[in-house]
């Protein structure tokens, strides 16, 4: 028994050795994505957040419903990480990184390059464009009319397969016509809010 | 200098009984249990006699020295006992034709055991559809500690260590383990040299799908100076790029590992000791067809013939982000002392370091991995085999009895999912076998205890309460930075089994056993969305062990022209702790939304499960230049809670090869070749409320070899080449992950070449 103990203290030691293994990078997780209406003919700012503060799994996120009054609208996506401390801004690399990324904008409750449904309330349309003269997402123009739907964000991060972009002019197309899962890359994050145009 | 006797005569209690063979030998078979004298006489040499007590079998060396010499014996020793298991062995020629396979393609040849593949083109095994952490695998004797876990992790084992490959097919908890409830695999390096001198072999291998190779060599010498001294060095170095199946490359499953070992070993009169240290080191791509996606997109894309965006992918060497990197060092220290009149001492003491970092697609800003797990083991283990009880004539007892302790430490850090622990363990087990003349009769039994706290990070504690699977004073004080949730775990195996031989070549064993296996820290703390599958999992802190009852009926024939071996087996688990979707009260799935989406919500759950089903295979050699060989192996599962099948369960399966033999051609000797054609049947019994797809078609592989042995410079090669899929077939595997995203490999040729060295004949 007496060997044992022993061999138990030695490994206490060595474990306390392998605790530092190295710095590990903050885990790249987007907890909030919330969407700014700004109605390009002045007035108040109507924001909707999805907000999962714990991350997937715990508590369930929150999701605000979009209440927007028929008009038009500037749309501003933000995402972030809120488990930094400060709340890391997501979106800030996601634009350095626009030629890699896209925003699709589909759902019940909307009529755009990715989404063909005449007379859904909302009208979308990209008002950004990345190096490549490609849309990106991050703003975009909205047109409101009386309606209700749904409303599904995705962000899509596009990287190069084999040095062969994957982020081309016909992305948004190829949504509308076959879904997201017949484009390349992987969605980041795909959050979905009830929109009510009364 | 040591060299075979051919023709020698020898007697047995005066009787001439055989001759000595080319290579020295020969053997006795029928003798009654007893005490013998064995005479063993050529005209030129000392004529030699040796008294032996023979129990069930016995192996004995004789050196006879010409006249006017000392004569010595060298070896005295019993083989070890007959496994009540149904098992087999891969070593020397059959082993030598799987070099340049993953771990785990080399186990599949043997009846019983099929492959989990990951998404990285690597497999772990599977045994009669146990696999991960109810199949034990055990370098050099030292239980292998890794993250088991998940599907997607595989061994980190380089096959290239083994000289004997054993697999053990069912409930093995007595001498292996409380965990292996499905069996062992047993893989031992090469006894170091007992004779000054040196031997090595080295191995030279490409590949054509894929475009790679591995090279692999090991050294054995022992000292002519110091007596008793031996040593050996092994390394191996492999480098594939992605394979293709027969319409696209399986873009980014190129596969880098190399593997370094040294072994040194003392004997002196009855002592053996040996220090042993090896390291694993391997960088694996997965493929960019896995997408880890929201349930709508992820059904939408099983669909689809071929991945999106596949034609752009190319098989290339470049191992890019999503990517696993796996490290694993194992240091063995062992002494063993053979005491008279009393019988063998062994102290092993192992470390094992585990070190596994997972990289995710991830934005420039990152660098590092997102998931990083570190996992430290100790383990001790004291064992005495009593030398053998002479009951009567007829009757004898042997055993063997240890203690075995272990200390364990994991790291984790990374995006949510497992939680950093700390585990105590010790065991006690002995292990009787009452030998007869037919017939045998073996009892087991063993105890551990498990101790282990996880320690988790207040905002993973909460996280875990929020998700109602642990409540607020479930693990005390829950005040603190970091809440220690501990468990122990007391459990119990047993195991009785019998064989009784029919006739010389025939017997029969029975096995009947238990064991416990207490649930690993993910099977209760996973909290958080799994790397390689589309879903929310969630453990359940309070699992108890699961508990098996197998029974398995093996019969064998060893004969001149027919080996065989066939078993059947049944095996219920109560609790097997099953990772399945959830249910709500209305009998429909939960699905989570997350950020990425709604995913299906996986519990681990107890559930009553019950596995049957037969395996086995036979070698015919109808004339010596033909072997025909024919293997199949049938499992059943069933979800005895849910009344339904378990998932990830192999598909049946059948293989059958005919070898033709040819002595020798021009300068070639033992030419030889084989046609292979394996069939695996659709997975008919499958449940697709835990599963997300159905099962894929069969499918028929055909395979072939040709090789022959020439010689180069005083030293024989061996050369060969194989092929697999030999028609191109496409198709996807039943218990492969890839089969929701993509198809398996197409046709490949592989060319091997291995030469194997040594000072003289020992």
């Amino acid at each position: 028994m007496r060997c044992f103990t022993l061999v138990l203290g030695t490994c206490s030691l060595l474990a306390a050795c392998g605790g530092d293994g190295g710095p590990i990078d903050p885990p790249e997780l987007i907890t909030t994505v919330t969407l700014t209406f700004t109605p390009t003919g002045g007035g108040t700012a109507v924001t909707a957040a999805f907000d999962d503060p714990d991350g997937p799994g715990g508590a369930a996120p929150v999701i605000d419903p979009i209440n927007l009054p028929a008009a038009s609208y500037m749309l501003g996506v933000r995402f972030e990480n809120g488990l930094e401390t400060p709340p890391e801004d997501i979106t800030i690399e996601v634009a350095d990184e626009a030629d890699q990324h896209q925003l699709f904008f589909i759902g019940t409750a909307v009529n755009g390059p990715a989404s063909d449904r005449a007379g859904a309330p909302l009208t979308h349309a990209y008002a950004d464009r990345d190096a490549n003269d490609l849309p990106v997402g991050l703003q975009n123009t909205i047109t409101a009319t009386a309606g209700t739907g749904q409303l599904v964000v995705t962000l899509r991060h596009l990287p190069p397969v084999n040095g062969n972009p994957v982020k081309t002019a016909e992305l948004a197309g190829t949504v509308k016509t076959s879904g997201l899962a017949a484009i390349g890359g992987e969605s980041d994050a795909m959050v979905s809010f009830d929109v009510t145009v009364p | 200098m040591h060299e075979p006797i051919p023709g020698a005569m020898v007697r047995v209690n005066g009787r001439p009984v055989a001759e000595t063979d080319a290579a020295g030998r020969f053997a006795l078979r029928g003798q009654c249990p007893g005490t013998l004298t064995v005479e063993v006489e050529r005209a030129d040499y000392v004529p030699r006699s040796q008294t032996l007590v023979l129990g069930r079998a016995a192996s004995l060396e004789l050196e006879l020295t010409a006249y006017d010499s000392e004569v010595i014996v060298i070896k005295d020793k019993a083989p070890p006992p007959t496994e009540m298991r149904s098992t087999t062995v891969l070593s020397g020629e059959a082993l030598e034709r799987t070099r340049g396979r993953g771990f785990s393609e080399t186990l599949a040849e043997v009846p019983g055991v099929s492959q989990l593949r990951s998404s990285s083109g690597m497999a772990k095994p599977i045994v009669r559809g146990q696999y991960g952490r109810r199949l034990l695998i055990l370098v050099d004797g030292v239980r292998h500690r890794a993250q088991e876990w998940g599907l997607d992790h595989v061994p980190e084992i380089d096959p290239f260590v083994a000289d004997k490959l054993t697999v053990v097919r069912g409930a093995s908890g007595v001498r292996y383990g409380p965990d292996a409830i499905g069996g062992a695999v047993l893989v031992d390096p090469p006894e170091l040299l007992r004779q000054p001198g040196y031997a090595g072999e080295a191995h030279l291998i490409g590949t054509s799908n894929g475009r790679g190779g591995s090279v692999a060599g090991r050294l054995q010498m022992a000292s002519e100076r110091w007596p008793g001294l031996a040593w050996q060095v092994e390394g191996s170095v492999k480098r594939f790029a992605a394979p293709s199946t027969p319409d696209y490359a399986l873009d980014n499953t190129g596969v880098g590992d190399w593997n370094v070992g040294a072994t040194a070993g003392y004997r002196k009169g009855n002592g053996e000791y040996k220090l042993s240290y090896t390291h694993y080191q391997a960088k694996l791509g997965i493929c960019l067809c896995l997408r880890v996606e929201s349930a709508d997109e992820f059904f939408a894309q099983l669909d689809q013939e071929r991945p999106t965006g596949s034609e752009l992918y190319t098989s290339d060497f470049e191992i890019e982000r999503p990517s696993q990197e796996v490290a694993h060092d194992l240091a063995v220290a062992r002494g063993s002392r053979t005491v008279d009149k009393l019988g063998t001492f062994t102290a092993t003491y192992a470390f094992q370091y585990d070190h596994r970092r997972e990289y995710e697609i991830v934005r420039a800003a990152v660098a590092g991995p997102q998931f990083n797990f570190r996992l430290a083991t100790h383990e001790v283990d004291l064992a005495f085999e009593h030398n053998p009880i002479h009951l009567s004539d007829h009757l004898h007892l042997r055993g063997s009895a240890g203690i075995v302790g272990m200390g364990q430490f994991h790291r984790y850090a990374g995006l949510p999912l497992v939680p950093d622990h700390r585990a105590v363990a010790a065991g006690v087990y002995a292990i009787e076998r009452l030998v007869g003349h037919d017939s045998e009769l073996e009892a087991g039994v063993r105890y551990d205890v498990l101790a282990r706290t996880a320690s988790l990070a207040r905002i993973d504690f909460l996280r875990l309460v929020r998700s109602e699977q642990l409540a607020m004073d479930a693990c005390g004080d829950s005040s603190g930075e970091t809440v220690e949730c501990g468990s122990t775990f007391h459990t119990l195996s047993a195991s009785i089994g019998a064989l009784h031989r029919l006739t010389d070549a025939w017997s029969i064993k029975l096995d009947l056993s238990t064991a416990s296996r207490p649930p690993n820290p993910d099977e209760q703390f996973l909290n958080g969305t799994a790397p390689t599958f589309p879903v929310l999992g969630l453990g359940k802190p309070d699992l108890g062990p699961e508990t098996t009852y197998s029974a398995s009926l093996t019969t064998s024939y060893l004969g001149d022209r027919i080996a065989a071996e066939a078993s059947a087996y049944a095996n219920l688990i109560d609790d097997y702790i099953y990772f399945a979707p959830a249910i709500d009260e209305l009998g429909q799935p939960i699905f989570d939304v997350t950020i990425q989406g709604a995913f299906p919500r996986f519990i681990t759950r107890p559930v009553d499960a019950l596995f049957y089903g037969v395996d086995g295979g036979v070698a015919v050699t109808p004339v010596p230049w033909l072997e025909l060989g024919a293997q199949l192996s049938i499992v059943r599962a069933r979800n005895r809670t849910d009344d339904a099948y378990l998932v990830f369960v192999p598909a049946d399966r059948a293989r059958g090869s005919a070898t033709y033999k040819q002595a020798s051609l021009g300068g070639l000797a033992n030419g030889f070749v084989t046609v292979t054609g394996e069939y695996v049947a659709k997975q008919r019994r499958s449940d697709l409320a835990a599963d997300f797809a159905a099962p894929p078609p069969g499918y028929f592989l055909l395979g072939a070899a040709i090789g022959a042995e020439t010689r180069v410079g005083g030293e024989t090669v061996k050369l060969a080449l194989q092929g697999t899929n030999l028609l191109n077939v496409r198709y996807r595997d039943y218990t492969s992950l890839l089969r929701y995203f993509a198809d398996q490999p197409g046709w490949q040729l592989m060319l091997r070449a291995s030469v194997h060295f040594s000072s003289g004949t020992p």
